[in-house]
Parts: C-alpha cells; sequence; structure tokens
C-alpha cells in the first residue's frame, strides 16, 4: 500500500518493472535489485516483481537469494506456473552441482592439511562425516553434514572400539586396524592407533569395502600430519 | 552354520543368544568359546545401548591375524572367525545367507 493508505496503481507497477528492465540493459544490477525489492514491498501480492528479482539472482549465480524469492512468490500464487518453472530448474541445478560435488572414490586427492583431507572426504559420495578422536574419546577435529552432536558421538563410537581392541588378544585376533558398523541408519567405519581414533560416518547403501582403500590413506595422512603414533 | 564353515578361509562360527550363551558352534579354533560367546554378547550389547538400536545390525572387524563376522538379530548373534586374507563380499553374502536360514528356524 502507498503511503495514502490507497493500493498502488497497477501502472507504476509496470512503470517500476520497466525501470528496472532499463537498470539491467544499463548494467546496474544493484540498482535494479534494489528497485524490484522496493516494488516487492509495495506490490506484495503482485508475482512479476518476484519473478523477474529471481531471475537476476540466478543469472548472478545467487541460487539461495533465488530459490528464498521463489518460495516467497509460491506462497502468494501457488499454482504460477513461471514460479513452478523457476524452482525446478532450481532443483535440477542443485542436482547437478551435488552429481558434481560427490566424486567417485578414485578421483579424490586428499591434499596437504587436515583440513583438506576432511574436506575431501566429504566430498566422495556417501560419506556424510568424519571425526577424529583421541586415545581417550576426546574430538580433535569433526566435519559432519549431519545435525549431531559431535563430541559425544566421538567419544561413544571410540568406547566401542576401545572395547573391541581391548578384546582382540582373547579373541585372538591380533592388531585390529579397521572396524566397520553396519547399522539401520547407516554406517560407521573406525580405523585405529595407538592415539588416534579416525571415525567416518556413511549412507547406509554404499559398498564400505570400496572406501578401504581411501580411508586407509586418510588416515596414514592424518596420522602423518598430526604427528602421532 | 555348515555351509558358512565350508567357506574357504572361515575358521569357526559361533552362534549365540544376546545373553552370550552358546546355542551352536563349528569349525575348530584355540579360543575359550564361553569367553569369546561372552565378549562377542557384551560388544554387541554395548553398541546396541550406546547407539540405541534394538537389533539387525552389523559389525566388521578386520584385524592382523584374522576378522571377525558379528551380524546381530533379534533372538540371536552369529559370530564368524576368518582368515584376514578371506574374500569379504563372499564371506558377508555367506553370513546374510545363513542369519536368514537361522532366523526362519527359530
Amino acid at each position: 500500500m502507498n503511503e495514502d493508505g490507497l493500493r498502488p496503481d497497477v501502472n507504476s507497477l509496470d512503470v517500476l518493472i520497466s525501470l528496472a528492465d532499463l537498470y539491467i540493459e544499463n548494467g546496474l544490477i544493484d540498482e535494479a535489485k534494489e528497485l524490484l525489492k522496493t516494488a516487492i514491498k509495495e506490490n506484495k501480492e503482485e508475482i512479476k516483481p518476484y519473478s523477474k528479482l529471481s531471475k537476476i539472482y540466478i543469472d548472478q549465480g545467487e541460487e539461495e537469494a533465488a530459490v528464498e524469492i521463489l518460495k516467497s512468490a509460491m506462497e502468494i500464487s501457488p499454482e504460477n506456473k513461471e514460479i513452478k518453472g523457476l524452482l525446478k530448474s532450481m532443483k535440477i541445478e542443485e542436482e547437478k552441482e551435488d552429481t558434481k560435488k560427490k566424486k567417485d572414490i578414485t578421483k579424490v586427492e586428499l591434499g596437504g592439511s587436515l583440513n583438506e583431507v576432511l574436506e575431501n572426504l566429504l566430498k566422495i559420495k556417501g560419506i556424510v562425516g568424519v571425526l577424529i578422536v583421541d586415545d581417550i574419546g576426546a574430538l580433535i577435529e569433526a566435519k559432519i553434514e549431519l545435525p549431531m552432536e559431535r563430541e559425544s558421538t566421538g567419544a561413544i563410537i571410540s568406547s566401542i572400539y576401545d572395547k573391541i581392541k581391548f578384546s582382540s588378544p582373547d579373541l585372538e585376533l591380533g592388531t585390529v586396524s579397521k572396524v566397520f558398523f553396519e547399522l539401520p541408519g547407516g554406517n560407521i567405519i573406525v580405523l585405529g592407533s595407538k592415539s588416534l581414533r579416525f571415525i567416518v560416518l556413511t549412507a547406509k547403501n554404499i559398498l564400505i569395502g570400496g572406501l578401504a582403500d581411501v580411508l586407509t590413506e586418510a588416515f596414514r595422512k592424518t596420522v602423518e600430519l598430526l604427528g602421532v603414533e | 552354520m555348515g555351509k558358512v564353515v565350508s567357506i574357504d578361509g572361515v575358521i569357526s562360527c559361533y552362534l549365540v543368544d544376546r545373553e552370550g550363551e552358546i546355542i551352536g558352534q563349528m569349525g575348530s579354533d584355540k579360543l575359550d568359546k564361553s569367553v569369546a560367546s561372552a565378549i562377542i554378547a557384551a560388544i554387541t550389547k554395548e553398541l546396541s545401548t550406546q547407539i540405541n538400536i534394538a537389533d539387525n545390525f552389523s559389525i566388521t572387524v578386520m584385524a592382523e591375524k584374522r576378522n571377525l563376522f558379528v551380524v546381530t538379530q533379534k533372538n540371536f548373534i552369529l559370530a564368524v572367525f576368518t582368515d584376514s586374507n578371506i574374500d569379504t563380499g563372499k564371506i558377508r553374502f555367506e553370513i546374510r545367507r545363513c542369519v536368514k536360514a537361522i532366523s526362519e528356524e527359530l
């Protein structure tokens, strides 16, 4: 509504849109964005400025902002085909991005720092978290894509790993190198040394045996980077 | 269990209840069977309690001298000791078939 309490004239909205187009044509993108935000503020029930602003965000690679605007537009006009189409195309792009992000395990370069090792492991399809804890279960580092309590998760898994490790003489296993837990909600892989526990969380439907080599290498590198046994 | 034990590289196979009592055992190893069963049940109980899962989970331990495959179901635990260089895919497949057969029998 305008300051005088009257509903704005549709023509004034058309003028704002035309002016925004003019700004875009002349490369004044920020000005166009501000104008369209104003147009949305003053014409909350009109779809045009939402659509126009979302297209600018898409062109500029600001996907999150575009999705936000499109979702707001959907609330006003759930059946609008243009908005639906734009949202759908955004989703497809997001999926493509995910596919690009999650690499085949044979193509992962682990990198030269601890942070890079963990970040690169998370790029492997199926891996959703990596935790490093010491021999008493205290968290050293964690990268997890799931909402979970890192310190207690690390401590719990570490304590179960230790129980297995300390039972090894009675079971005549020798030195334990890896433990795989296949649980209803996903898998946990633990690699251990004298002073470190390297815990990897994966999605349920993944061949954990296929990850063994890359995880062994990541663990070896972690031990080396931390300079521990 | 006979089929699992007959696989090349399998040392022994234990069928244990959730409290650690042996229901059946096949194969030959020098382990104290009662101790081994109790340890296996204790490990599964610890995991079950700490992570709050009742049944249908498995643990695979890869170690220097031999590997241990443990499958936990509602009423029993199947544990299989193998050589450390065994084909893990093949043994896991046979263990699953065995678990299914035991579940139907029990």
